[in-house]
């Protein structure tokens, strides 16, 4: 019978830093990395020590030059150690990390200067990276895109085919606590798909009639304190059939539950700021749905926000249903808060996002029955 | 008697094998095109090095040539930098053997937190802690209260980080974690007009103060003694030879570099203070 208990971020607490009382029995601090989590959950952020398994390696192998595109200090160091520290590492192996201030025509000379061959990183970040670099020769040379942290969409992929159609593309998948817990070295997944790691173990809870279910990982901090079925906050399925490749087990990956942010033109999103938004027009706005995305234009990502609104007063004339549309285009756009410290109107001048859009409907197309604000390919008519 | 004159014979062969071998090397020509193009005549310089007649290298040059120019030899595993302060960025290479022969005066500690604006230094001290075999943790500068949160779970016993972030991150800290855990805390920075602080009122200890610039790591530490009685003067770390030029700090590495620094003008003005120091180390003091 399943093991109905279950772990969330605060059951971690009490062994985030266990994987330290390992240092009696391998005492060499290589072997270990201390990462942060960033709280964006809505859970208080948390630092866990773990002891390295070098998942990374068969992703990384082969690579003498990589630069990498993550945020976190704790991420950056913690890739550094897992592929300088690692034995198998080619011995003149190199790595570089590129931060947002190096996103400028510059980029191009420093990446070829260093002569990269692999970009690892979260993909709006190299994608962004990528919309700078226009030397052929050294895009040419970059032979591997390790990805994490974000689902690739068709802009992603618009952009890495464009520019790096030669590259291998490798995904894996990871989260601030848990580290490596499955990836996708096999080239027969679909993009959502991946094959869990060693000594990682994979459930779903309380399945639905299609298998699909919260996601429960197993996964060691070091060799003796493990997370134990922790809720990791995805939704997935672990797909009937082995792989093709002969690995019996496959995780698809579907999406977050329950939380409320999205990821979107490197920065995040909240439900919350819409429904504060939104609120403050809750004389003429009944409720709303929002769909979220981004596109390339020139050399940058720009983010869109569309949002769907059912009136108040469903009455009014078509006339006055245009003047609030333009209203509410412009009042929430200055009330849209997607950094501390920056609206939507300020975005949009600055030209980091299009200029919102509002379409005035009778009622919301069935897939937004239960999810408020999406992120899409292709928005909506 | 110059500095140079000062210095040991060991330490003046080594500053000659280092000259010769980039001057004869067969993979780089940069500091041999540098010297010619500055009337150094070649010959001269491979039997007799008159090191301190070689010209002084300016940033301007580090910038503008590439880094597999500049690159001279290959040190195992290594990490690339981007100097982004100054205008264009350029790029600088460190192997980690080299990083482990970086000091920052740090005596044995646990639980180092380190943490400063430019991310390059934080990760190239955090690389030297391992190489130490000490597990650091890496903050955030434009977050504190979440490096201080961080902190206080770790239970850090010592602080790396720059004289502008410590006071406001201490403030944060101390809110949840008991400063006096923190045994030691080295600051490292060298702007212009850097060492004149000398006033930390939020630590039982004073600091130890490193100096250090992206392009050259870690090449002068305080003097303790002297620090004690509200002096501020710097010692050269052994692997640097310090000179002042014309009142500017220039600098040598000895260490193997991927990329030597042999006469670089640092742009920090600087003077030797008077006397010999207590400890019978050479001094010098940071001017404004």
């Amino acid at each position: 019978m399943m093991n109905t208990i279950m772990m969330n971020k605060d059951d971690l607490r009490p062994i985030s830093m266990k994987a330290l009382e390992y240092l009696r029995k391998d005492s060499n601090r290589k072997h270990y990395f201390l990462r942060t989590s960033s709280g964006t959950t809505g859970a208080a952020p948390l630092l866990t020590a773990r002891h390295r398994r070098y998942l990374m390696a068969a992703i990384y192998e082969g690579s003498e030059a990589m630069v990498l595109f993550f945020g976190p200090m704790s991420t950056r160091l913690s890739s550094i150690g897992n592929f300088l520290f690692w034995e198998k590492t080619l011995p003149h192996a190199r790595m570089m990390v590129v931060t947002a201030d190096d996103l400028t025509d510059e980029l191009d000379r420093l990446v070829g200067e260093f002569r990269a061959d692999a970009l690892a990183g979260f993909p709006s970040f190299i994608i962004r990276a990528l919309l700078f670099m226009r030397d052929p020769v050294v895009l040419g040379r970059i032979k591997k895109l390790i990805l994490s942290g974000e689902a690739l969409n068709a802009t992603h992929r618009a952009v890495i085919s464009e520019k790096v159609p030669h590259a291998r593309v490798v995904c894996y998948y990871a989260s601030g606590e848990t580290g490596t817990v499955a990836t996708q070295l096999c080239s027969l997944l679909a993009p959502n798909a991946y094959h869990p790691v060693h000594n990682v173990t994979v459930e779903i809870a309380e399945p639905d009639g299609d298998g699909i279910g919260d996601i429960l990982l197993t996964v060691p901090f070091s060799p003796e304190v493990k997370m134990e079925r922790y809720r990791i906050g995805d939704v997935g399925r672990i797909l009937p059939d082995a792989c093709p490749c002969g690995d019996p087990m496959t995780l698809e990956v579907l999406g977050r539950r329950n939380f409320d942010f999205i990821k979107l033109a490197g920065g995040i999103i909240r439900q919350e700021i819409f429904d504060r938004a939104v609120g403050l027009f809750s004389d003429l706005v009944a409720d709303y749905r929002g769909e979220v995305g981004e596109h390339v234009v020139g050399n940058r990502v720009i983010g869109k926000v569309v949002l769907h609104v059912v009136l108040a007063d469903s009455a009014v004339p078509a006339a006055e249903r245009t003047r609030i549309q333009a209203l509410l285009e412009v009042r929430l756009s200055e009330h849209i808060f997607l950094t501390p410290t920056r609206t939507l109107a300020t975005l949009v001048r600055s030209g980091h996002f299009a200029p919102l859009s509002v379409k005035v409907v009778e009622a919301f197309p069935p897939q937004y029955k239960h999810v408020k604000v999406r992120k899409v390919d292709t928005f909506s008519s | 008697m110059s500095r140079y004159e000062k210095l040991t014979h060991s330490r003046r062969d080594r500053l000659a094998g280092l000259v010769r071998t980039v001057f004869s090397s067969n993979r780089s020509r940069f500091y041999r095109d540098y010297y010619c193009a500055r009337g150094v005549d070649p010959d001269t310089l491979v039997s007799s090095v008159d090191f301190e007649r070689l010209p002084v290298l300016t940033r301007e040059e580090l910038r503008r040539a590439p880094l597999n120019v500049r690159r001279y030899n290959e040190t195992g595993r290594s990490v690339v930098k981007v100097i982004r302060s100054g205008g264009t960025p350029f790029l600088m290479q460190r192997g980690l053997s080299d990083i482990a022969k970086d000091s920052y005066g740090l005596r044995p500690c646990e639980r180092p937190l380190v943490f400063c604006s430019d991310s390059d230094t934080t990760l190239e001290i955090s690389l030297w802690c391992y190489e130490q075999n000490i597990l650091p943790l890496a903050g955030e500068p434009n977050n504190l209260s979440s490096t201080a949160h961080f902190a206080a779970q770790y239970g850090i016993d010592a602080l790396i980080t720059e004289p502008r972030l410590l006071t406001p991150f201490l403030s944060q800290l101390s809110k949840h974690y008991s400063l006096q855990r923190i045994q030691q805390t080295v600051l490292v920075d060298a702007w212009p007009g850097a060492g004149r602080d000398n006033e930390w009122p939020l630590l039982s200890v004073p600091p130890t103060r490193i100096l250090y610039l992206p392009e050259t790591g870690p090449f002068a530490e305080n003097c303790l003694q002297r620090a004690a009685r509200g002096t501020l003067v710097f010692h050269p770390h052994r692997f640097s030879v310090v000179e002042i030029c014309d009142g500017n700090l220039v600098l040598t590495k000895l260490s193997d570099l991927p990329t030597p620094l042999i006469r670089y003008d640092t742009e920090l003005t600087a003077e030797w203070a008077d006397a010999v120091c207590v400890c019978g180390e050479d001094s010098l003091r940071l001017c404004a």
